[in-house]
C-alpha cells in the first residue's frame, strides 16, 4: 500500500499545529485535480491520541512514526524519519504547510532525498495539463512560476494562510491509522533540545482586540509613535506593529504582528506605514475591516486593504483624529 | 609668495585659464570607493542615531552621536594618517561634510569648526612637534578644536583684534589677553587657534600670531551658550583669556604672520560651509519634491502646476551649480598649485545664498505646513540663515572677490597708483594682501576643445569673460584708487564673476560627462546646464549694463537721509 | 574559532522592479545592490564571536563582479579576508548546485561555524543555509537570535512562531542560518574601509573548487522555473481621495455607514 499525496503534520507536545490543515487542504484540491488520495504523516513519541484526532481530517490513511527520537523536533530525527517513510512510501508530493520547523528540516530532507524542494508556495495552478507552483520572490513583490519534472516524489510546502483550513473536507469515511515502524538506529540526532519556551511574556492579547492600529517603518522614527498612540486612543483600537518596529524597540515585542508576533483577526485594523512584506500580512488578513495608510501606491497592503489612502500619513492621520474625535 | 595660477583672478585680466578647470577633477577611483562605503556609514549612523529635531529642541548634540561619529572616524578625514588621521583630500572631505550638513546642520557647524577651521591652522603651519602632541587627539574625536579669531570690535574688520600675547622675557612664555566671541565648539573645545597680537621688535608694532591653546591652560574660560536663531545644538559661546600662559612652543606659524595663517584658514574653511549648502540644497529638494507628489490639491499633485515646477526646477539648477562649484574648487585645492581664495568665496557666496533660496521656496512648496514646527521646514531655514552670515559676510566677500580680483589686473595697478596695490589692507577678514602675483602665462579668450553640445554655452561664457574685462577696465579707469569705496560697482562686478565661474564649473563638468557618456546619457544635466547658463549670463549682461546705466546714487541717497532721520518716517497716514 | 559568514548581494529594498522581456528575471541595469538584511546580522554575529573568542572572519559570497562591493563593506567592518566564486557564466536558481559550490568552497576551509542568513530578499527560498549544512554534513540551527560558545559545541535560541523559542545544543563544526534584527549592526568606520584595501579577497573559479561544467548544469533538475510575473490583483482597496481634512471625513464615514465597524 502507498500513498499519493503525503501531508506532513507538526505538532508540539502532541497538539497539532493548525497550519498542518492548511497543507491537507491544499492536498485535498491537489487530489481532486490530480484524481488521487491523501494520506497524513505525524511523526513523534507517544502521537496515538494526535493520531486518532488526524483520522477526522478527510484522509484516506494517518501514517505514524512513534520513536524516543522524535519525542524532541530535531531536523536530524525529522529528516531522517521522513527520508525512509518517503522511500517506501514513494508518493508523487510531499506537501507541507511552510512553518519556521518546516524551514528547519525540510531543505534538508530535500538535499537527502536529492529532490528539490518548492518552498513558501501561495497556490497552485493548472496551465494544461502541467501542476504549476506560484511562489512569491523580492518579498512578495513578484511571483514565480515553477513545475516538476519526471515522477516525483516532488517537494512543496505552502505559505502558511495560503489555504483555508475552513475548507477542509471531512465528510468521507475516517481514515485509517497505520504506524510505521522505521530503523531509527542509523539517525544519528545531534542536536540536543534544551529547552521550548515561550519568549515574551505576552502581556497583551491582541487576538482578543476588537480594533487594533498597527503601525510600521514608514513612521520613520520613535517619536512619531506618540500620533499613532493617539490614533489608537480615538478609536479605541490596542497598539500593535510591524516586526521591524519592534526590532528598533519603538514599541515592545508583545505588539508584533505577523508570522513571528501575533496572529490577530480584529473587526477593524488600521495597517499604517506599513508596506505589507508577507510576514505581516499573514498575521492580520484575516481582519474584517483592513484600512492602509501608506505612502506608496503599490504597497502590497493596498491588495488585502478594504480601504487605501495613499498619502504622507502625518498629514491624514491628525485629520483622522479629529474627524474621529468629532463624530 | 610663489605664483600661482587662479582662474578667477585671470578673468578680470581678460585671459581664460582653460588648463585649470578643464577637464573636470576627479578623485582617483580608490577614494571614490571608500567615499561611497563612508557615505553609507554615515547615512546609515544617521538614520539609526540622529534626530536633527531633538537635537534642534533639546539645544545639544547628544554624547552618543559624537561618540559614534569620533568611532566612524569622521573627525579625522582631514589628519594626514601620520597624525591618526585618514589623509583625505579636500574633495572627499567635503563631499562627507556635505552629508553631515544634509543629516543635520547643527551637527555640519560643529565638525566644521573642529575640521574645516579649528585645527587647520595646525594642519597647514603647525610644526612637527605641535602636530604630534596634538593631532591624534583631535583625529580620534577625543579633543574637539575651534577657531578663536572673531572679538567683540573685530568681526568682518578681523585686523583689528584687541586680545595680546606678551613675551615674558624671563620663561619666553606669551602672556594671553582679550576677549573672543562667537566661538563654534567655544563651550567644549579642548584646543583653540587663537589670534593675538604681539608685540614685534622695538617699535612695539603690534602683529597678529596665531597660537595653540588648550583648555588645561589656566586663565582659559568659555562664556555662557548664545541662543540663536539656529544651529541650536551647536556650541557658540565668548571665550576669555586671563593671563594665559602660553608656552613659545605653541606658536603656530612664524610670529607676526598670523593674519596670513587665518587667512588661508578661512579660505578653505568656507570652502566647507559651500559644500554644506550643497547637502541642504539637496534635502530640501528631496523633501520639497516628496511633498509637491504627494499634496493634492484641486485633484491633481501639486507637483502638475507649473509655479510649483518653476521652484523645483530653481532648487535642482542651484543644487547643479553649487556641486559643480565646490568639488571643481576643492579638485584646485587637491592639484596644490592654484590660488583658489577667489573661487572659494565665490563658492560661499552662491552656496549659502542658493541654500537660502532653496529653504524659502521649500516652505513655500509646503504651504501652511512649511510654518508649522512639525514639519522640519521652518528648522531648515533657521538653520541655514546663518551662512549668509558667518566665515565672512557675503557683503564683504562680494568686496573682497571684486578687489583681488582687481588688484592683480596687473597693468592697470601700476596705472591707478600705489594706492591700489594694497586696496584691501581696510577690508580685514577677508584680506590677505601678501597675495603673490598670478603667474603670467600665454593665456587666450577662449575655451577650446569643448564638447559640440555646448558651444552655445562655450560662446556665452566668451563674450562675456569679456565682458567682465572690459567692466573692469571702465571701473578702475574712472575711480583709481576711489574704487574700494564704490561698493554698488564692486558687488555688480563680483557678481559677474560669480555667475562667470558658476557657468565654467557647470560647463567644465558637462563637457568631462559628455566625453564619458555620450550625449544621450547626460540629456538632464545637459538641459540643467544649458537653463543655468541662459539665466546666468542675462543676469551678466544686466550688472555689465548697470556698470554705467544705474540707480546708485539715488539708492545712496535715500539711504543716507533715512539714517539722519533715523528709520522711516514718511507715514503716509497718522 | 574560523568562522566562514555566506553573504549574498540583492537589488537594494523599495527597488522598482522591471521584469525584462524573456520574464525570466528583472532588469538589473538600473538596480542598485546591497547585502541581504539576514547576512548582515549574519556578519555581525560572526564579528561578535570573533571579538569575544578570538579566531577569523571569512566572507564567501557568490556572484557576478558587482559582488566585490559587498565584499569590501564585509570586510570593511571587519572580516578578515574573503572568498568570491564568481558565476557570471553558471548563474542558476538550482539551490542543489548552488550548495554545492559554496560546498567546495567552504570545504577547502575547514571552519568551525558557518553561519548565513535566514533568507534572501530575492528569491527567498530559505534553504540554500539548512542544504549547504547537509551536503557538508554538518549539524544547523536555522532562524538563530543568540549563540553562546561553549567548549566544543554552541548553545542557541532558534526562533519559533508566535513568540515561543527552541534553546538547543549543537557540537561544532556547525551552521547556523542567523535571523534579522537580533543585533546592532556596526558601521563600517573609515579606518575599517581603508583596511579593507589591503585585505585577501580569493577569486575562486570552478576548477579552483574542483568542480566542472557539468557540475553545474541545471538542466537535468526535475524543477523547472517558468517565469517571473506581476501578480493579479485579488482585491484592490478602495482609495480614498481628496485633501487629509477630506480623506479622514471620508474614511469615518465609511468606516461607520459601509463597514459599520462603530
Amino acid at each position: 500500500m502507498s500513498v499519493d499525496i503525503l501531508v506532513v503534520a507538526e505538532q508540539r507536545d502532541g497538539v497539532l499545529n493548525r497550519s498542518t490543515l492548511e497543507a491537507v487542504v491544499a492536498g485535498q484540491e491537489l487530489g481532486k485535480q490530480l484524481g488521487k488520495e491523501v494520506a497524513l504523516v505525524a511523526l513523534g513519541k507517544g502521537i496515538s491520541s494526535l493520531a486518532e484526532e488526524l483520522t477526522s481530517k478527510g484522509v484516506k490513511e494517518v501514517l505514524t512514526v512513534d520513536d524516543d527520537k522524535l519525542s524532541d523536533y530535531t531536523p536530524d530525527g525529522y529528516a531522517g524519519a521522513l527520508q525512509q517513510v518517503i522511500a517506501a512510501e514513494n508518493p508523487a508530493y510531499v506537501l507541507f504547510s511552510h512553518t519556521y520547523t518546516v524551514r528547519d528540516y525540510a531543505p534538508k530532507l530535500a538535499m537527502k532525498l536529492e529532490r528539490p524542494l518548492v518552498s513558501d508556495c501561495v497556490r497552485y495552478k493548472m496551465d494544461g495539463n502541467a501542476l504549476v507552483f506560484v511562489r512569491q520572490v523580492f518579498q512578495g513583490k513578484i511571483d514565480a512560476d515553477f513545475t516538476f519534472e519526471g515522477d516525483g516524489p516532488h517537494l512543496v510546502s505552502f505559505q502558511v494562510g495560503a489555504f483555508n483550513a475552513d475548507n477542509l473536507e471531512t465528510s468521507g469515511a475516517a481514515g485509517a491509522v497505520r504506524n510505521l515502524s522505521l530503523s531509527m538506529d542509523n539517525v544519528e540526532i545531534r542536536t540536543k533540545v534544551l529547552d521550548v519556551f515561550e519568549g515574551v511574556k505576552q502581556e497583551v492579547d491582541l487576538s482578543k482586540a476588537d480594533r487594533i492600529v498597527s503601525v510600521g517603518r514608514g513612521v520613520k522614527k520613535s517619536e512619531n509613535i506618540e500620533m499613532m498612540k493617539d490614533l489608537a486612543a480615538a478609536l479605541g483600537a490596542e497598539m500593535g506593529a510591524s516586526r521591524p518596529v519592534c526590532d528598533d524597540g519603538w514599541l515592545p515585542l508583545d505588539r508584533q504582528v505577523g508570522s513571528s508576533g501575533q496572529t490577530v483577526a480584529p473587526k477593524l485594523y488600521f495597517a499604517v506605514g506599513i508596506s505589507g512584506a508577507i510576514q505581516h500580512i499573514v498575521g492580520m488578513k484575516n481582519s474584517g475591516t483592513i484600512v492602509a495608510i501608506n505612502k506608496d501606491p503599490h504597497a502590497p497592503i493596498f491588495d488585502i486593504a478594504d480601504y487605501g489612502i495613499v498619502a504622507d500619513l502625518f498629514e491624514v492621520i491628525p485629520e483622522v483624529i479629529s474627524a474621529l474625535k468629532e463624530s | 609668495m610663489p605664483e600661482q595660477l587662479s582662474f578667477c583672478k585671470s578673468l578680470f585680466a581678460g585671459a581664460i585659464e582653460q588648463e585649470i578647470v578643464f577637464p573636470y577633477p576627479r578623485i582617483d577611483a580608490e577614494e571614490e570607493e571608500n567615499l561611497s562605503m563612508i557615505l553609507d556609514s554615515l547615512r546609515q549612523f544617521a538614520k539609526d542615531h540622529v534626530n536633527s529635531s531633538e537635537i534642534d529642541r533639546s539645544g545639544e548634540i547628544p554624547k552618543e552621536i559624537l561618540g559614534g561619529l569620533a568611532e566612524l572616524g569622521v573627525f579625522g578625514m582631514s589628519i594626514p594618517e601620520e597624525y591618526g588621521g585618514y589623509g583625505f583630500s579636500s574633495t572627499a572631505y567635503n563631499r562627507v561634510f556635505e552629508e553631515m550638513a544634509a543629516i543635520d546642520a547643527s551637527l555640519a557647524v560643529t565638525m566644521g569648526g573642529h575640521q574645516s577651521i579649528g585645527l587647520k591652522a595646525l594642519l597647514l603651519h603647525g610644526s612637527e612637534e605641535q602636530k604630534k602632541r596634538y593631532l591624534p587627539k583631535l583625529a580620534s574625536g577625543e579633543w574637539f578644536a575651534a577657531f578663536a579669531l572673531t572679538e567683540p570690535g573685530a568681526g568682518s574688520d578681523a585686523a583689528g583684534i584687541q586680545t595680546t600675547a606678551v613675551k615674558d622675557e624671563s620663561s619666553g612664555d606669551y602672556i594671553l589677553n582679550g576677549n573672543k566671541i562667537w566661538i563654534t565648539n567655544g563651550g567644549f573645545a579642548d584646543f583653540f587657534t587663537v589670534f593675538a597680537k604681539t608685540p614685534m621688535g622695538d617699535g612695539g608694532e603690534m602683529k597678529i600670531s596665531a597660537f595653540a591653546v588648550t583648555r588645561d591652560m589656566e586663565g582659559v574660560a568659555s562664556g555662557k551658550e548664545e541662543e540663536k536663531l539656529g544651529i541650536h545644538g551647536s556650541s557658540t559661546t565668548e571665550l576669555t583669556f586671563d593671563n594665559v600662559r602660553v608656552p613659545a612652543s605653541n606658536l603656530i606659524g612664524p610670529l607676526g604672520k598670523g593674519f596670513k595663517v587665518a587667512m588661508e584658514v578661512l579660505n578653505s574653511g568656507r570652502l566647507g560651509l559651500a559644500a554644506a549648502c550643497a547637502g541642504g540644497t539637496k534635502k530640501l529638494t528631496a523633501l520639497s519634491v516628496d511633498h509637491a507628489m504627494n499634496r493634492k490639491q484641486f485633484n491633481t499633485p501639486i507637483a502638475n502646476f507649473e509655479m510649483i515646477q518653476g521652484k523645483i526646477s530653481d532648487m535642482v539648477v542651484d543644487a547643479f551649480v553649487v556641486e559643480s562649484m565646490v568639488y571643481l574648487t576643492t579638485g584646485l585645492i587637491d592639484r596644490g598649485d592654484v590660488d583658489y581664495s577667489l573661487e572659494s568665496a565665490i563658492c560661499k557666496v552662491y552656496g549659502s545664498e542658493a541654500a537660502w533660496r532653496t529653504v524659502s521656496e521649500a516652505m513655500q512648496i509646503a504651504g501652511g505646513l512649511g510654518y508649522s514646527a512639525e514639519y522640519p521646514y521652518e528648522q531648515a531655514l533657521r538653520d541655514v540663515r546663518i551662512n549668509l552670515i558667518f566665515e565672512g559676510t557675503n557683503e564683504v566677500l562680494r568686496a573682497f572677490i571684486a578687489l583681488a580680483g582687481m588688484q592683480e589686473h596687473g597693468e592697470y595697478l601700476k596705472k591707478v597708483g600705489k594706492a591700489l596695490q594694497n586696496p584691501l589692507a581696510d577690508l580685514g577678514v577677508l584680506t590677505d594682501y601678501t597675495l603673490g602675483r598670478i603667474k603670467s602665462r600665454v593665456s587666450t579668450n577662449r575655451l577650446e576643445d569643448v564638447h559640440s553640445a555646448l558651444s552655445e554655452q562655450t560662446g556665452k561664457f566668451e563674450e562675456y569673460a569679456k565682458e567682465l574685462h572690459v567692466a573692469v577696465e571702465k571701473v578702475l579707469t574712472k575711480y583709481r584708487k576711489d574704487v574700494i569705496h564704490q561698493e554698488f560697482l564692486l558687488q555688480r562686478i563680483s557678481d559677474m564673476v560669480i555667475d562667470l565661474f558658476a557657468m565654467v564649473s557647470v560647463i567644465t563638468r558637462l563637457d568631462s560627462m559628455l566625453k564619458e557618456k555620450g550625449e544621450d546619457n547626460v540629456q538632464r544635466e545637459l538641459t540643467i546646464c544649458q537653463t543655468f547658463c541662459e539665466d546666468a549670463w542675462r543676469r551678466i549682461r544686466r550688472n555689465s549694463r548697470q556698470i554705467e546705466n544705474n540707480i546708485d546714487a539715488s539708492r545712496k541717497k535715500i539711504a543716507e537721509s533715512t539714517c539722519e532721520t533715523g528709520g522711516y518716517d514718511l507715514d503716509l497716514i497718522g | 574559532m574560523k568562522i566562514i559568514v555566506c553573504m549574498k548581494q540583492v537589488p537594494v529594498q523599495d527597488s522598482l522592479l522591471k521584469i525584462t522581456d524573456d520574464s525570466r528575471w528583472v532588469q538589473e541595469a538600473e538596480l542598485n545592490y546591497e547585502i541581504n538584511e539576514s547576512d548582515h546580522y549574519a556578519l555581525e554575529t560572526a564579528l561578535l564571536l570573533k571579538e569575544e573568542h578570538g579566531g577569523e572572519v571569512v566572507i564567501l559570497t557568490m556572484g557576478p563582479r558587482r559582488v566585490k562591493e559587498a565584499i569590501k563593506q564585509g570586510l570593511a567592518k571587519g572580516a578578515d579576508r574573503a572568498l568570491h566564486i564568481n558565476n557570471e557564466s553558471f548563474t542558476t536558481l538550482d539551490i542543489f548546485i548552488n550548495a554545492k559550490l559554496l560546498a567546495a568552497a567552504i570545504q577547502q576551509e575547514e571552519a568551525d561555524l558557518v553561519l548565513t542568513g535566514l533568507q534572501t530578499d530575492d528569491y527567498g527560498f530559505g534553504q540554500t543555509g539548512v542544504i549547504l549544512a547537509e551536503k557538508l554534513g554538518l549539524p544547523h540551527a536555522s532562524i538563530v537570535m543568540e549563540i553562546l560558545k561553549q567548549d566544543g559545541s554552541i548553545k542557541v535560541k532558534r526562533e519559533m512562531e508566535s513568540g515561543w523559542f527552541q534553546s538547543v545544543e549543537l557540537p561544532l563544526p556547525a551552521l547556523l542560518t542567523i535571523q534579522s534584527g537580533i543585533s546592532q549592526i556596526r558601521y563600517a568606520t573609515i579606518k575599517g574601509i581603508m583596511m579593507a584595501k589591503k585585505k585577501e579577497i580569493k577569486e575562486l573559479s570552478l576548477s579552483d573548487l574542483g568542480l566542472a561544467e557539468g557540475d553545474v548544469d541545471d538542466s537535468t533538475s526535475s524543477l523547472k522555473f517558468h517565469k517571473l510575473y506581476v501578480p493579479e490583483k485579488t482585491k484592490q482597496a478602495e482609495l480614498l481621495e481628496g485633501d487629509p481634512k477630506d480623506v479622514a471625513a471620508q474614511l469615518v464615514h465609511k468606516l461607520k455607514n459601509e463597514a459599520k465597524v462603530f
